[in-house]
């Protein structure tokens, strides 16, 4: 079960650049690449400074107008489809 | 002596190397001995190739040497330090193909190799004197498309290998060399093009030619994020196991840098000059806006 506690580390294969106004997560292993909505890319470079989920909802929660319940719901379901393509892993 | 590639290409080891010159010197000693580490490529040429190194691809070591070998023909080997191609001809039934190999593939390798240039599989002609590249598919008309500038006199940069660097913000091509083969023979350069571009220009706009209905009308619309990227990484001519983050770091600044247009191309070449005409009245509206 993941919570704002689960711990997340992110692998050095995974790259990320912005291209026009989409950001584009690269894993140099397998070559795949994925494309991240606006509030992904916004979580994963938040994420890249302080793995901390918990530090991420409180910055997410100072710079934008959303509930609280949302912005825990949107990190944890972003958190979710990422360990499900196996880009991140969870300690 | 030939340019290609911004460089001066010496078939003759008794010239003077120096930075913008790249020797090419046969050498009967090449052996592939202690080369831990290969990768191995299914040619379009119906050629088998072997990349190899002494250490690991990842890594870029001072003592590290490139092995290419093409089974039964050729094997070439560089450094990191020289601007120096040595050969071995294991075929001398078959040396007349040392041009074709070396100026085709084994000088892009070269590049790739040592992150001089990012090659895309594009033909590239200039308009107006600005550099516009055409990617396509396999069998998407790009060959097609490049031919029927080039016979209207447009310059020609390259043929289907487009080397490509940054500087100051701004994405360069660079002319292959000055061959052009409009037709599908193996292991031939084709035809010596004399209205071939020396410069080295800022690329103006990439089409993306998708193949299309014979009556489809001509549509020229703009790519976005992720679809201009995938068209880029689709277009990547040698993609190789090094330099993975700057590799896909400059694929994003070309992304990021040039326009870059999806064209529908009717499948019937009586509408090529239709094509060509939507095309350049295209880049000048675009040069004038």
């Amino acid at each position: 079960m993941i919570s704002l506690e689960t711990k997340i580390t992110i692998p050095e294969t995974l790259l990320l650049q912005k291209v026009d106004e989409e950001t584009i997560l690269l894993d140099i292993n397998t070559q795949e690449y994925f494309s991240l909505n606006e509030l992904g890319g916004i979580i994963w470079e938040l994420l890249s400074k302080n793995n901390n989920l918990k530090e991420v909802k409180d910055e997410l929660l100072v710079t934008y107008d959303i509930n609280e319940k949302q912005i825990i719901d949107d990190i944890l379901n972003f958190i979710s489809a990422l360990i499900k393509k196996g880009l991140i892993e969870i300690e | 002596m030939m340019t290609c590639y911004g460089y001066n290409i010496a078939f003759d080891s008794s010239i003077d190397n120096d930075k913008n010159t790249i020797l090419i010197v046969e050498d009967d000693l090449l052996t592939l001995k202690n080369l831990d580490y290969k990768l191995e490529f299914e040619n379009n040429q119906n050629r088998q190739i072997e990349f190899l190194s002494n250490f690991s691809f990842e890594e870029k070591k001072d003592s590290q040497s490139y092995y290419f070998h093409i089974l039964e023909l050729f094997i070439f080997s560089w450094n990191l330090k020289e601007n120096k191609i040595t050969y071995k001809i294991l075929n001398k039934n078959n040396s007349n193909l040392l041009e074709y190999w070396v100026l085709h593939t084994v000088l892009p390798f070269f590049f790739s190799v040592k992150n001089t240039y990012y090659f895309l599989h594009a033909g590239a002609v200039e308009i107006l004197d600005q550099p516009v590249l055409f990617i396509a598919d396999s069998y998407g008309g790009k060959s097609t498309l490049t031919d029927f500038f080039i016979k209207k006199s447009h310059t020609m940069i390259s043929d289907d290998k487009v080397a490509t660097f940054e500087k100051d913000n701004m994405i360069y091509s660079v002319s292959s060399y000055p061959y052009h083969r409009p037709y599908r023979n193996v292991e031939d350069l084709g035809i010596m093009i004399d209205n071939f571009s020396r410069e080295i220009k800022p690329i103006n706009t990439i089409f993306n030619l998708v193949k299309s209905e014979p009556n489809s009308e001509v549509k020229i619309e703009k790519t976005i994020g992720m679809e201009k990227f995938k068209v880029l990484r689709y277009a990547t001519d040698i993609e190789l196991p090094l330099n993975k983050e700057k590799r896909f770091n400059f694929l994003a600044k070309i992304a990021n840098e040039i326009d870059i247009y999806n064209i529908t191309i009717p499948w019937d070449l009586n509408r090529l000059e239709e094509v060509y005409i939507h095309i350049l009245e295209f880049i000048k509206r675009k040069n004038f806006d």
